[in-house]
């Protein structure tokens, strides 16, 4: 028995279809009495191949998963780890930001302040999530710092052939940075 | 002040309505740009808003928990809800209030999707006449919809309350006060659950089921209009 129509709008506990006729896909709940419901508020989709219903929120809640690429600030550097905090995912802001943690590499060398520092701004894809920890790599060609600042100073790091040199003190700093580095049309691409 | 007439000899209660009639009810969805999810309510004069904001991070972090998201609920009446001026800050009542609407809250969300952050749910009375609790809680529910959050249903409340002998459906503020009991009452109905009850003053055991069966009765006529006010906006959205 089939209650909701494919693309029919539906309210979180509505019915949708009896388990027999489809299985509960993304966003739906099965029932006890072997009635599939929806869980949030958004459009049915049947999937008449697989014999699977799903409902397509109209209005979806911000998430970070797994292969997402994503913008993010770095806030603390430790040894072997640096906090961040993700501000936008595959290009779409996040209108809540999430903290997560660039984790190393079993082929780093050194600590972690000699690929980012504090106030750097990273390309990073997600690699893991935990019991809502956020585990990033930058180890990846096309990931690393995008924008960075001096250690010392906070003056803005510029890249010349000499590596990255901060352009109020003229400190040399070392950094995992994208080829694309400094480009602020590009970040801003990333911002949204 | 002496007590009025709430009830006529034909069954009529002070604002007009039958025994079984609800207040005329509005219900908005999304009228507020800044959060992630908001309603608007209205139990005749008894009037409503409610505002949802994430999942986000936890402040302070050390409250965050590793399996699910915490659920914070703050209820609160506006200065000029009520006739003599309440005062800014939180009252006993309305941490309470916050307490039970949380918690009836927390039975119908699936908090484990999102361990380690907050929603927050905001719910403020703009102009109070009776039923607040009920009021603010349908509002929440359909704002938590609004904000996309996963829930097993929505939720709908009524009050039901003892008026001179009648119980009566959807009480009003001067029927609560001159009543001789009242029962908030919250259900999620497509679950056939119960998330909020409460009783202030007697009634027999008779008179509680009637009570229920009254309040079923005006809570699924509030789920309908829940529903449509969601479709409502959704078909607003698509014309604009």
């Amino acid at each position: 028995m089939v209650f909701a129509q494919d693309g029919e709008i539906v309210s979180p506990g509505q019915p949708i279809c009896v388990e027999e006729e489809f299985l509960p896909g993304e966003n739906t709940k099965l029932h006890g009495d072997g009635v599939v419901a929806s869980i949030t508020y958004g459009r049915v989709r049947y999937d008449r191949r697989a014999r699977k219903v799903k409902v397509e929120p109209l209005k979806p809640v911000e998430e970070v998963r797994v292969g997402d690429t994503v913008l993010a600030e770095v806030k603390e550097v430790q040894d072997k780890i640096a906090v961040v905090e993700i501000i936008s995912v595959d290009g779409r802001p996040l209108k809540h930001p999430r903290t997560a943690f660039i984790l190393p590499a079993p082929r780093m060398r050194g600590t972690m302040d000699e690929y980012v520092g504090v106030g750097d701004l990273v390309v990073a894809v997600v690699i893991n999530i935990f019991a809502g920890v956020i585990g990033l790599t930058i180890w990846r060609q096309g990931l690393g710092a995008i924008y960075s600042l001096c250690d010392s100073c906070g003056g803005l790091l510029k890249r010349t052939q000499k590596g990255l040199v901060c352009t109020r003190c003229g400190k040399r700093e070392k950094r995992k940075i994208v080829h694309y580095y400094g480009n602020m049309a590009r970040l801003a691409s990333m911002v949204g | 002040m002496e007590k009025p007439k709430l009830i006529s000899e034909d069954g009529v209660r002070v604002d007009g309505r039958r025994l079984d009639e609800l207040r005329p009810i509005k219900m908005e969805v999304g009228v507020l740009d800044k959060s992630d999810g908001s309603a608007y309510v209205e139990f005749g004069k008894t009037k409503v808003f409610a505002a949802v904001f994430g999942p986000r991070e936890v402040h302070p972090k050390h409250l965050a928990l590793p399996e699910r998201a915490i659920l914070n609920c703050r209820y609160h009446m506006t200065s000029f809800s009520v006739e003599d001026r309440k005062p800014l800050g939180m009252t006993r009542r309305e941490v309470e209030l916050s307490k039970v609407i949380r918690e009836a809250l927390e039975s119908i969300v699936f908090l484990e999707e999102f361990p380690r952050t907050s929603i927050d749910i905001y719910v403020e009375v703009i102009q109070a006449d009776g039923g607040t609790r009920t009021t603010g809680l349908t509002a929440a529910s359909l704002a938590l919809a609004d904000a996309g959050i996963p829930m097993a249903d929505m939720i709908a409340a009524v009050a039901v309350g003892k008026v001179e002998g009648h119980l009566v459906l959807d009480v009003c503020d001067i029927e609560d006060k001159y009543g001789e009991a009242d029962l908030p009452v919250a259900m999620a109905p497509r679950l056939n659950s119960i998330v909020l009850l409460q009783l202030n003053g007697r009634l027999s055991r008779e008179e509680f089921q009637k009570a229920m069966a009254l309040a079923r009765e005006g809570i699924s006529k509030i789920y309908q209009m829940q529903r449509e006010a969601l479709k409502r906006k959704y078909s607003s959205v698509e014309e604009g």
